[in-house]
């Protein structure tokens, strides 16, 4: 059997991807799938944990992380589409609306 | 205990404005007819409240558990204090719908579910027993408000609504926590509770909570010199809107003085006098001198405002029955008085179009019907005899000038200065040559606008030539509620003749 | 009797309520008759309450008819609290007594007359039947006044005689000048009235009650133990009384008041409102008489007024001032009367002031009818040929006032000299000079009293011959009270009080109410002596008077345009109105602007200040919010790394 540290560290791994991806590409496209890398990174843990110590619990979680995701996805991905339409861009940078 | 009456008379004018708000397409006509309709409803409801019980105790109530875990309940219920102000704030409301004719065209709708919430919202001030429960209908009544203003308001509406927005929640975020530290510390937020609860307060503790409690108060009423909100707000605020400040919304500044932070800070109390009273004294005197110096007319009566209910916290906090009877009378007399003066105010603005007192000159001979009603009002607002703001401030005056003679022989010269302003106003209107290039063209009151000024006018003079019906039902509950003070003050205790008496 | 007191009352507020909702549908004929209908009504009303008090024995004279309780405060206490008073019951009453009563009927008989007379007086002025309607507020206000059984009450009746002088002087809406009059005649009137509230804070402290016939004992009490009342106190009252009655140095509204229709000057400006001062006074007599140097105060004023209003109206041009000072110089003389502690005498003088003032307006009103308006003497003279009726009646009124045998004026007004005098003899000093105020004043009010009929009445016409062809005396209903008023004027002196003779029926009758007069009797050739000096007097002035105006009117002019910085200082008024406007009206004023500015700069700015501050905070913390996504994401992601340093450090 794997152990668990396995798991973590691949599942650290996997999130360090994405927090770089995340900080480093301008693509919202990109950017939304580096957050799915963390989402997944998260959702290995809880799996890895389920499988060791809480089987029931780490389950529910993982299955709420992903509803969780699959919702932000579909937010997101109208967003972006909604400022696809607006902007002719979905470059993160070109939308600052919100500068206070 | 289980009286449905308070209730109805909060939740009936909520349900009006829910149904109303949730119908998505209602012309304005039936929405205004409906509000009415509610409005003079709730005001035919309230009038057995007037029935008080003489000896100062609460009645209809309605006691119901609400947050538990808290101590924090349901509870309801009216006594000689907030019965009358409860029956005054029924009485504008129709009054405030019937005035919206002639000034409110666009967004009816929104406006009487407005005017329907700050109804629910205001009545529940005077009728929660519960410290919880008043600071929600407390905050409730400001929303609906701050949208009249701010949706329905004048040229500088958003400045305005804004400043008085902040100024109140500025003023009521300390009265919050003071009321949760009250309930943290004694399990219950019902008045009967707290008052055995202040008795163990220390001094320090009672300071603070005083302040806190004062602080919300004083923002209200105003008390200068937290005032500056209120001829912003009256400027800018719709004639409905100002009719409610004006009439309601500043009792809730004196009433709340008096129902908590007499009886349950008693020795705060005391120490504070001298201070409010001097606050008291200079707002008369200080806001009568602004009102002179107005030259908007709106502006001339949110001031005199100030003047008048400077002379309510001086009754209050002169601790003398006579007093502080008075002062619970003088914010009845200032709602039917100020409200009649900015509905008419609201009326000549609906012709002119402008409120500048030297646009205006000469109306007394092309619009008498107006003449007559604003001689009437003023006469009222300036205290002359046999109309009910003498009665008011005439109690006030002889109250304390027993314990406080200076206080009160200044605060007589605010009687000076309130003709002063308000015949200047009256002249200014009324007297000389027509001065505005249309007036000559501006009709008279229509039969709506004098039905809707009628009432008014017969509560001032029926007040001003039989007050006792009211004061009877004033006195007793104002008596409870300087009892504690006063027993601070009377050192050494006087003598009980009464116990005396029993052995025999 | 209860119902006698209530229609008293009830009638005037109703023919008000009444004439006032139909004023449209009225014309002026109409409502001017059912205010004379009704004000003769109270007439006889007031003369029944008066035969029923004469009926009662001396001591049991006053009837309380109470109607419903007014206020009522503090019954569970009852008692005093160190020693405050805290019960406070006032009722809605009536409160007859031989004063009362006396005002009561001279207010409502000359009433009558005035009424009768504004019928004809007023046909061609629009809104005729408004005016009556405040004429008939004006009448409840004042019988409210005299006749409430309580102070407050009466402070009710105060303030609505006010109320509707200032309604009645503004009465012609467009003339500026009026309305400002009106407004000026409320707000001094409201400086005594603070006066007089702090007297009724006082004395309800004092004394624990309010009510007229509570106090009448307790007064008397404090007078008869020689308890003394605080002179404050009873200068409360007075300031009050120097509002209403126009009293140095608040007389300054009487004259301006002049601006409203005649009638009501004649009415409210001089027979009954003004009086309410001295009418307070005698209310108050053993509260006074307790005090003090109170009265003293009351002495002084009174005889300052007289001969300072005397000199003023010595040089006016317009006759309805050269009236109006002499009213204020007659109050002045009530005042001595009562501050030499001779209630009653004042009281006569108030009531034989009211018969030959009332007649010397309205007069001067038909003169002014006549006229069309012009009311300045120097485009009068030579009216006696025009309006001969007018001229008999008004030199009546003019003996009367100018103090000449044997006309009404005279008998009171010797009185009152006497009184000091007496004072005088008996050791007091300082009463001589009050003596000698009052004689001057006397030697005035003659000579100005001539001086107004002569260029009023005698020598060259100066009328405009194109505006006043033909002058033509007053239609009957003008006339007839005219006529009753000078046969008043005439017998009224004589059949109330003639002291040399010691027929005093009007002393005896308010004998049981007031504070009693210092006893000091004059031998009788003293008083007669007097009595001729101040008759010599009179009538000496009166001569001069009329011979130097009705000679060669430019001379006459000319000698009152020499002395032209005295001519200026007596026909500007001693400037008292400019002393007001630069002391005290523009400084308030000032005041007024400056609180504006400073609530606007001060007040207003610190909280606007905070709001500043706050935006000043927000805008230098929203450099963060950029808009740019990835600089959010690092700022969360270097805080959650500095948080994790934290934590596991």
């Amino acid at each position: 059997m794997v152990p668990q540290a396995w798991y973590l560290i691949v599942s650290a791994l996997l999130f360090g991807l994405g927090i770089v991806g995340f900080v480093t590409r301008r693509n919202s496209l990109v950017m939304f799938m580096s957050v799915e890398l963390m989402l997944n990174a998260a959702n290995l843990v809880f799996v890895a944990g389920a499988r060791d110590h809480f089987p029931a619990r780490g389950t529910a979680c993982a299955l709420f992380v992903i509803a969780v995701a699959a919702a932000e996805v579909a937010v997101g991905l109208a967003m972006v589409l909604a400022l696809f339409r607006l902007k002719k861009s979905v470059q993160a940078d070109d939308v600052r609306e919100l500068r206070a | 205990m289980h009286d449905l009456l308070l209730a109805l008379l909060i939740l009936g004018p909520l349900a009006v404005a829910i149904v109303l708000a949730l119908l998505p397409k209602l012309a304005p006509e039936p929405a205004r007819i409906v509000t009415l309709l509610a409005t003079i409803v709730t005001f035919c409801a309230s009038l057995p409240l007037l029935s008080t019980d003489l000896g100062g105790g609460m009645t209809h109530e309605l006691d119901l558990p609400w947050i538990a875990t808290f101590g924090i309940r349901f509870h309801l219920g009216v006594d000689g204090i907030s019965a009358p102000l409860v029956v005054l704030t029924t009485l504008l409301m129709p009054l405030v719908v019937l005035a919206s004719y002639g000034h409110v065209h666009d967004r009816v709708k929104q406006y009487c579910v407005l005017l329907l919430a700050m109804e629910a919202g205001m009545i529940g001030v005077f009728a929660a027993l519960d410290l919880v429960l008043f600071y929600v209908f407390f905050e409730m009544s400001l929303v609906p408000l701050y949208l009249l203003i701010g949706v329905f308001g004048g040229a500088r509406r958003a400045y305005a609504a804004l400043k008085f927005f902040l100024f109140t929640v500025a003023g009521s975020l300390p009265l919050l926590l003071a009321i949760l530290w009250l309930v943290q510390k004694g399990g219950s937020a019902d008045f009967a509770a707290l008052r055995t609860l202040a008795r163990t307060l220390t001094p320090h503790e009672q300071g603070w909570l005083f302040a806190a409690f004062a602080a919300a108060f004083c923002v209200k009423v105003p008390l200068v010199p937290l005032h500056t909100w209120l001829p912003d707000a009256h400027v800018e605020a719709p004639t409905g809107g100002s009719v409610i400040l004006a009439g309601v919304t500043l009792k809730m500044g004196t009433y709340g003085l008096l129902r908590f932070c007499l009886p349950l800070f008693p020795q705060a109390t005391t120490q504070a006098v001298p201070l409010l009273l001097a606050l008291a004294v200079i707002g008369i005197l200080y806001g009568a001198l602004l009102a002179w110096a107005q030259g908007d007319l709106k502006k001339i009566i949110a001031y005199s405002s100030v003047s008048h209910l400077g002379f309510v916290v001086l009754g209050l906090f002169s601790l003398q029955s006579t007093a502080a009877s008075g002062a619970v009378l003088q914010m009845i007399n200032h709602g039917l008085s100020t409200g009649a003066l900015f509905l008419l105010i609201g009326m000549i603005y609906e012709r002119a179009h402008t409120r500048q007192l030297i646009e205006f000159g000469g109306l007394a001979r092309t619009m008498p019907r107006f003449a007559f009603c604003l001689v009437l009002a003023t006469l009222s607002s300036i205290g002359v005899p046999g109309l009910n703001g003498f009665i008011g401030e005439f109690l006030i005056l002889i109250g304390t000038w027993q314990t406080h003679p200076v206080a009160a022989s200044l605060a007589a010269l605010g009687v000076l200065l309130g003709a002063i302003y308000m015949l200047g106003l009256v002249k200014g209107l009324l007297f000389g040559p027509l001065v505005h290039p249309k007036s000559a063209t501006w009709r008279d009151l229509n039969s709506r606008e004098l039905l809707l000024l009628t009432p008014l006018f017969v509560l001032m003079v029926a007040i001003g030539f039989a007050p006792q019906p009211l004061l009877r039902r004033i006195e007793p509950p104002v008596e409870r509620m300087l009892e504690a003070p006063r027993l601070l003050l009377e050192t050494p205790p006087p003598p009980p003749p009464r116990d005396a008496e029993i052995p025999r | 009797m209860n119902l006698v007191a209530a229609l008293l009352l009830a009638l005037p507020l109703t023919m008000a309520a009444v004439i006032g909702l139909l004023h449209r549908r009225l014309t002026t004929k109409q409502a001017g008759v059912l205010a004379f209908a009704m004000t003769a009504t109270c007439f006889g009303l007031a003369v029944a309450a008066f035969t029923h008090l004469r009926g009662l024995p001396v001591d049991e004279r006053f009837v309380e008819a109470t109607f419903w309780r007014w206020i009522e405060l503090g019954g569970a206490d009852g008692g005093a609290v160190d020693g405050a008073a805290t019960r406070l019951a006032l009722d809605v009453g009536v409160w007859l007594d031989p004063l009362s009563v006396t005002w009561a009927l001279f207010v409502t008989g000359v009433g009558s007359l005035i009424f009768l007379y504004s019928i004809s007086y007023m046909a061609h002025e629009q809104g005729g039947a408004r005016y009556f309607a405040y004429l008939c507020l004006f009448l409840f206000s004042m019988l409210t006044l005299v006749l409430g059984s309580n102070l407050v009450l009466t402070f009710l009746g105060w303030e609505g005689v006010g109320l509707c002088s200032y309604l009645l002087i503004g009465f012609e809406y467009g003339k500026e000048t009026a309305a400002q009059a009106g407004r000026k005649a409320f707000l001094l009137n409201r400086i005594g009235d603070i006066g007089f509230l702090i007297g009724m804070f006082w004395t309800w402290k004092l004394f624990g009650t309010l009510g007229h016939g509570e106090m009448k004992p307790l007064m008397a009490g404090a007078l008869a133990a020689g308890a003394v009342i605080p002179p404050l106190l009873a200068l409360s009252y007075f300031v009050g009384a120097c509002g209403k009655s126009a009293q140095l140095p608040l007389f300054v509204w009487l004259p301006d008041a002049m601006a409203g229709p005649t009638p009501v000057s004649a009415l409210i400006h001089a027979a009954t409102m003004v009086t309410a001062g001295v009418y307070l006074l005698c209310r108050l007599s053993p509260l006074f008489a307790a005090a003090a140097w109170a009265l003293d105060v009351v002495a002084w004023t009174g005889a300052a007024t007289a001969l300072f209003a005397g000199l003023i109206a010595l040089r006016q041009r317009d006759i309805k001032r050269v009236l109006a000072y002499s009213t204020v110089s007659q109050l002045g003389y009530m005042f001595l009367a009562c501050g030499l502690g001779a209630f009653a005498s004042g009281a006569f003088h108030v009531v034989t002031h009211a018969f030959f003032k009332a007649l010397l307006f309205l007069g001067s009103g038909a003169v002014i009818h006549a006229l069309h308006g012009e009311q300045d003497l120097w485009k009068m003279g030579g009216l006696k040929h025009h309006l001969p009726k007018t001229a008999f009646a008004m030199r009546i009124g003019a003996f009367a006032l100018a103090g000449i045998a044997p006309f009404a004026g005279f008998f009171s007004k010797d009185e009152i000299l006497g009184v000091a005098f007496a004072q005088a003899y008996a050791g007091d000093r300082s009463r001589w000079v009050l003596w000698g105020m009052g004689v001057l004043t006397a030697a005035l009010t003659a000579f100005y009293t001539a001086r107004m009929i002569t260029l009023c009445f005698d020598g060259e016409s100066r009328l405009d011959p194109h505006a006043h062809a033909h002058p033509h005396e007053a239609p009957p209903a003008m006339a007839i009270p005219l006529q009753i008023l000078a046969v008043l004027s005439l017998a009224g002196g004589i059949a109330l009080g003639f002291e040399a003779l010691h027929w005093m029926p009007l002393h005896h009758w308010l004998e049981p109410v007031l504070a009693p007069a210092p006893d000091l009797q004059l031998s009788s050739a003293l008083t007669w002596g007097l009595m001729t000096l101040a008759f010599l007097i009179a009538v000496l002035a009166w001569r001069i008077g009329a011979k130097w105006y009705s000679g060669d009117f430019a001379a006459a002019r000319a000698a009152e345009l020499s002395l032209p910085r005295l001519a200026r200082v007596l026909a500007g008024r001693f400037f008292v109105d400019e002393i007001y406007g630069g002391l005290i009206v523009r400084p308030l004023r000032f005041c007024a602007e400056l609180a504006l500015e400073f609530d606007q700069r001060v007040v207003d700015g610190l909280f606007r200040g905070i709001g500043t501050a706050a935006v000043l905070l927000g805008t230098a913390v929203r450099i963060v919010q950029n808009g740019v996504i990835h600089s959010y994401a690092f700022w969360v992601l270097a805080g959650t790394v500095t948080l994790l340093a934290v934590a596991l450090s």
